[in-house]
């Protein structure tokens, strides 16, 4: 018996001593992002462009100077220039290093190219055809919540020249302010559920209350909480945006989160994204007496 | 043939998945079929020595695979994949009431395949071997050992990070200021195998019978040797995390 405790004594130390090494780090690939979104209603675009970082590196210098980015449209290009931001108040990982351009109004149904030479010679490269802007109408909006009989509230809507390029992205959003901080409107977002192909969201009573329940989470005193209104916005995406949009969204519905997210992107030789959009949004009233039962107050902004 | 309806949800990128939901599949995907086709002998040397041997091959269709790839709430929440599965498991007991042995081995191959992707999913394990010795010493004492070894499992490789653009809740500020989070990036799928696992366990048990009442005191000892096994890597760091050091325990369990 002894000799067996000692040759399994020996096995063992032999096993211990095996190799129990591994890395979790795998073989590191440096590749660039570029996001861009043009707007409708600004005359400025801005251009941000980062690259990857190794799990072992300082994630605070991502972002790429020097880098030579043009945008073409209708036989013309135009050069952003390069930018810093002395400060930032967002949170990490935040942006330093920006590209910008002036007096860009964006023309409808316009194919824009971008290109970006970064310093190394790789390119970066999209292209995206903005809306063929026409009126977004609201053919169903049900603007003063909550509706009787706990029954939920459904916004559909309508382009006057549909185009199959388009994709949605309505959004549902609580307004309101903290007291004393009267300046900082909050947007509290309410998942509802969008019927991808009858242009119709739906944002259900539940849904509702756990996000007007949820404002107060964290806040010493409910009657400091003061509610504006809700909005519902329709966003009207270029499709490569529009997918963008819909790939990085938390949640699908009320009831359901998501549980992996896709890396999409519309960007030759790296990241990020490329695309325009317009937007609509509307005002949606709320009865003070449902207000009040969370212990807020409406208040007459 | 086997059909099953229900199935886990599994993230195969995390290293390990602690939380596995159970779900009823839905009905875009059909009921998961498997055929499976198995073989062994079963042999009795003497009264106290036992054998058996088995080898088996295993098709899997309709397989639920989490669709990584999910982009519009209409898009499907799995992908249909298939799966197949081989190998060969071996027993050999020894033993009488006073004394036993027990050594398991079994050696396996597991491909997943989803699409034109072909890999080896995260409880593909090659060598897993069990030893077992349960001994009676007697005047009430027992004493059991148990050691396991599994070779190593596939995992997916972290191989970078990058700042990916997200959007502000408030929908006035859609701009490339917006917020960036880290989103990582990741190696071909399963490209790495953690180290191998093995333990050795060990307890000792007094039974005390008394009038009304059996008392068992016992003494284990957990990783006896001090084997430092992977449980998981932090994501955000690479930071490895092992799994229960030498671990010695007292028990008193008492049968009224």
């Amino acid at each position: 018996l002894k000799k067996y405790f000692y040759i399994l004594y020996a096995f063992l130390l032999i096993l211990n001593s095996c190799d129990n090494t591994v890395s979790y780090i795998g073989e590191f690939e440096q590749q660039y992002s570029l996001n861009c979104i043009l707007r409708s209603d600004k005359s400025t675009q801005i251009v941000t462009i980062k690259r990857s970082y190794s799990p072992n590196e300082d994630p605070n210098n991502s972002d790429i100077q020097n880098a030579i980015v043009k945008l073409t449209f209708r036989d013309s290009t135009y050069i952003f220039k390069d930018s810093l931001l002395a400060e930032t108040h967002y949170a990490y990982p935040a942006v330093k290093y920006f590209y910008y351009l002036d007096d860009i109004v964006l023309a409808k149904n316009t194919v824009y190219k971008i290109e970006a030479t970064l310093p190394n010679g790789i390119v970066l490269s999209s292209e995206t055809k903005t809306p063929r802007y026409s009126k977004l109408n609201m053919v169903e909006k049900d603007d003063v919540l909550p509706k009787p009989n706990n029954a939920p509230a459904y916004y559909m809507w309508s382009l006057t020249r549909p185009e199959d390029q388009l994709l949605f992205g309505p959004a549902f959003y609580i307004r309101y302010f903290i007291l004393g901080e009267e300046d900082r409107i909050i947007y509290k977002e309410v998942p509802g559920f969008h019927y991808q192909n009858n242009l119709l969201y739906e944002v259900s009573r539940e849904s509702l209350d756990d996000a007007m329940q949820s404002i107060s989470n964290g806040i010493v005193s409910a009657g400091n909480v003061n509610i504006i209104d809700a909005q519902i916005e329709i966003k009207v995406f270029d499709r490569a945006l529009g997918i963008y949009v819909n790939s990085i969204r938390t949640f699908e519905d009320e009831f359901s989160i998501r549980v992996a997210e896709a890396n999409v992107s519309n960007i030759e030789g790296g990241f990020g994204v490329f695309g325009s959009y317009f937007s609509e949004k509307s005002k949606i009233i709320f009865e003070e007496e449902y207000v009040s039962s969370f212990g807020y107050v409406l208040s007459d902004n | 043939v086997y059909n099953q309806e229900l199935t886990t949800l599994s993230d195969e990128d995390e290293v390990i998945s602690i939380f596995e939901p159970w779900l009823i599949l839905p009905s875009y995907l059909g009921i998961t079929k498997s055929k499976h086709y198995s073989a062994g002998l079963d042999i009795k040397l003497f009264n106290f020595w036992n054998v058996k041997t088995e080898g088996y091959y295993k098709r899997t269709e309709n397989l639920p695979i989490l669709n990584k790839q999910k982009i519009f709430p209409s898009d499907p929440d799995f992908l249909s994949g298939e799966s197949e599965a081989y190998g060969w498991e071996f027993l050999n007991r020894i033993g009488s009431a006073d004394i036993s042995f027990t050594s398991t081995y079994a050696l396996a191959w597991i491909f997943n395949q989803v699409g034109d992707i072909k890999y080896n999913p995260n409880y593909d394990i090659r060598h897993a071997v069990t030893l077992i010795l349960e001994t009676n010493i007697g005047k009430g004492w027992s004493f059991s050992s148990v050691w396991n070894y599994k070779s190593g499992f596939p995992f997916t490789k972290l191989s970078g990070f990058y700042d990916k653009y997200y959007f502000n809740n408030d929908p006035g500020d859609f701009s490339a200021f917006n917020f960036f989070s880290r989103f990582s990036l990741l190696d071909s799928k399963n490209n790495g195998r953690t180290p191998d696992y093995h333990k050795l366990d060990i307890s000792l048990t007094k039974r005390i019978e008394l009038p009304y009442l059996i008392l068992d005191i016992g003494a284990s000892i957990l990783n006896v040797y001090d084997r430092a096994n992977l449980f998981y890597f932090e994501k955000e760091t690479g930071d490895r995390i092992n799994m229960l050091p030498f671990l010695p325990s007292f028990t008193i369990k008492a049968e009224i």
